[in-house]
């Protein structure tokens, strides 16, 4: 059965420049490479894990596919039309099908607004909740469908728990009536019982709605169990991406082999990999020549520093940017 | 334990028996000389650790100076730079000059460790040491308190809520729940053999690749204001019978091997109900 591409990301770059003046230096200012040519395609109804570590550019991607940030250069595509090109009412309906929950519980309400507001202000302002009852109406719903209570309704933000307030984002997103939800390390925060529970919230949510997730997270094992398919990041590049179950089994490129190595299993008897990743990761500003991986890979050739190696396919369903890899026909 | 709760957090009962002495009844004076240098900590954040306003090697010399007496002034810079390298620290002789903020997550934990260990403690308490840091430099960093701990002998209390941390580093396992403990034993029995239902659901609820669906604890944790009467747990917990809110279950010995605080068993036998 043939699923349609929701998301497509084709060739997304972007840059920020550093803002410090380096008189001694060309006139070329430094810029961060946050995400570096970046292509991917989410299809509808599945959830997408984007895994990486601090730095990576993960969650500049998801900003980017949102359009909170534009692109440096690259185009994004929501339901096939280019969001870079829309505007007014087009735009704003976008911005009502495509979502948000973010990872920070504690900064991401307004903590002067009651959770009523908080969560039915999107519906008033896309047009869905006219009336002071209106709004009080879907507020309470939301509420209900994500646990909490009616008596929630008039507190404060700072009355909540870590896990209760993820809840409130979700239903916050959940307003509008959605297809695409971004969920950028929406239980980092959290405890692990509490992270079970938001977890099911959203996986219950999905199948009922037939939402589709972007779900970004450093939580390799997190991303192992939730996501469909999944790529790896590292330094603003897609190093690695299939189906979640085929990465997991077999991990192709040596970075995602050296992050499952490095992922502690809750399991005594599990083995140990003792081959440890090297080194830390470089600046983002001057990146590695060729393969950005290559300063810590322990299979590096001499190819790896003059060609950056494209992705490659694996299996049908299954990518690797890597030297070892064949190249596709 | 090692009497550093602050205002108006108090210690009220019970003793801390260390290598022969009760620290609770130490002078501060003397548990001063107990803290640092035989019993070290280090702490989450190596942002808030390190003093932000001094170079990582004047941080290093004041511990040098007052835990390594043998070391000579004139070579405290040296005595340094060879802990930045035992830590893993490239290019120490360069970095040793650095600022904290100069520094990576990594490699101000790499100096806390250096700096928790340089008085060869016989006691080392980590708590939470890698929750601030990339899986791969958690990695690095747990394989090098390892290593350490190995060479210099010291004791590892590892506080942390990561239960893979605990599978791949500890021995012995201790489970807490609004300030209890509820169950503890060596670390392939806990989580082969969970007893108490806390600690199983807890295995439940940590997220493994191909398991789709996690089994969430239902309800929350405990205002600690306001805990529960009987065992703290027994609002969240399936198997609870009349007796667990009315009395707070002891920590037994178990039949086979570790001890559990729980209705569920009575001491030396082994588990009643499913």
């Amino acid at each position: 059965m043939k699923t349609s591409v929701l998301v497509e990301a084709d060739g997304v770059v972007k840059n920020f420049p550093i803002r410090k003046s380096f008189a001694f230096l060309s006139k070329e200012r430094p810029v961060v490479h946050a995400v570096d040519g970046i292509s991917l395609q989410i299809l509808r109804g599945e959830t997408f894990g984007l895994v990486g570590e601090s730095g990576c550019g993960k969650t500049t991607l998801g900003r980017v596919i949102l359009r909170l940030i534009n692109p440096s250069a690259g185009r994004v595509l929501y339901g096939g039309v280019n969001i870079l090109t829309l505007n007014g009412k087009e735009l704003k309906n976008f911005r009502r099908k495509a979502q948000i929950v973010f990872q920070n519980p504690f900064g991401s309400l307004d903590p002067r607004m009651k959770v009523r507001d908080i969560v039915g202000y999107p519906a008033k302002l896309h047009g869905l909740a006219n009336s002071p009852e209106d709004l009080r109406r879907v507020a309470l719903n939301l509420l209900k469908r994500v646990g909490l209570e009616e008596d929630h309704l008039l507190r404060l933000p700072h009355e909540f728990s870590g896990g209760q307030r993820q809840r409130i984002a979700i239903a916050r997103a959940l307003s509008v009536d959605p297809d695409f939800i971004v969920l950028d390390e929406p239980t980092s925060s959290l405890d692990v019982s509490v992270q079970a529970q938001i977890i099911n919230l959203l996986q219950d949510l999905q199948a009922e709605l037939g939402l589709t997730y972007l779900f970004i997270s450093h939580n390799l094992s997190l991303v192992g169990s939730v996501s469909d398919r999944m790529a790896v990041m590292y330094l603003g590049k897609v190093i690695e991406m299939g189906r979640t179950e085929e990465v997991f089994q077999t991990p192709r490129h040596p970075y995602t082999q050296a992050l499952m190595a490095a992922n502690p299993v809750p399991d005594p008897e599990a083995k140990h990999s003792i081959e440890l990743i090297k080194g830390e990761v470089p600046s983002a500003i001057s990146p590695p020549s060729g393969c950005r991986y290559r300063t810590r890979c322990p299979f590096v050739m001499d190819v790896c520093s003059t060609a950056e190696p494209a992705l490659r396919p694996v299996s049908p369903t299954h990518f690797s940017a890597c030297h070892l890899e064949k190249p596709a026909n | 334990m090692i009497r550093l709760i602050q205002e108006p957090g108090r210690v009220v009962g019970g003793a801390v028996n260390f290598d022969g002495r009760d620290l609770m009844s130490l002078s501060e004076r003397d548990m001063r000389e107990v803290r640092g240098r035989e019993i070290s900590m280090i702490f989450q954040d190596p942002n808030t650790s390190l003093n932000p306003a001094f170079r990582i090697g004047d941080q290093l010399s004041e511990l040098i100076v007052r835990y390594n007496e043998e070391v000579q002034r004139s070579k405290l810079n040296l005595a340094g730079v060879s802990w930045l390298e035992a830590v893993g620290i490239s290019d120490a002789k360069r970095r040793i000059s650095s600022y904290p903020h100069e520094l990576s997550g990594g490699t101000k934990q790499r100096v806390m460790i250096a700096m928790a260990l340089l008085s060869k403690p016989k006691l080392l308490i980590a708590d939470e040491p890698t929750t601030a840091l990339d899986v791969t430099v958690q990695a690095q960093i747990l394989a090098l308190i390892k290593k350490l701990k190995a060479e210099i002998g010291t004791s590892l209390l590892l506080i942390t809520h990561n239960l893979g941390v605990v599978a791949e580093t500890c021995d012995e396992v201790a489970i807490m729940y609004a300030g209890r403990i509820v169950e503890q034993s060596s670390v392939h029995d806990i989580f082969s053999h969970p007893r108490h239902p806390y600690t199983k659901m807890l295995l439940e609820a940590v997220p493994k690749p191909g398991r789709k669906r996690l089994i969430p604890i239902p309800g929350s944790v405990p205002n600690l204001l306001n805990t529960p009467p009987g065992c703290a747990f027994h609002p969240r917990c399936p198997y609870v019978m009349d007796i667990c809110s009315k009395q707070i279950p002891l920590l037994k010995n178990t039949a086979e091997r570790g001890t559990v605080a729980c209705h569920l068993y009575a001491e030396g036998e082994k588990e009643v109900k499913v």
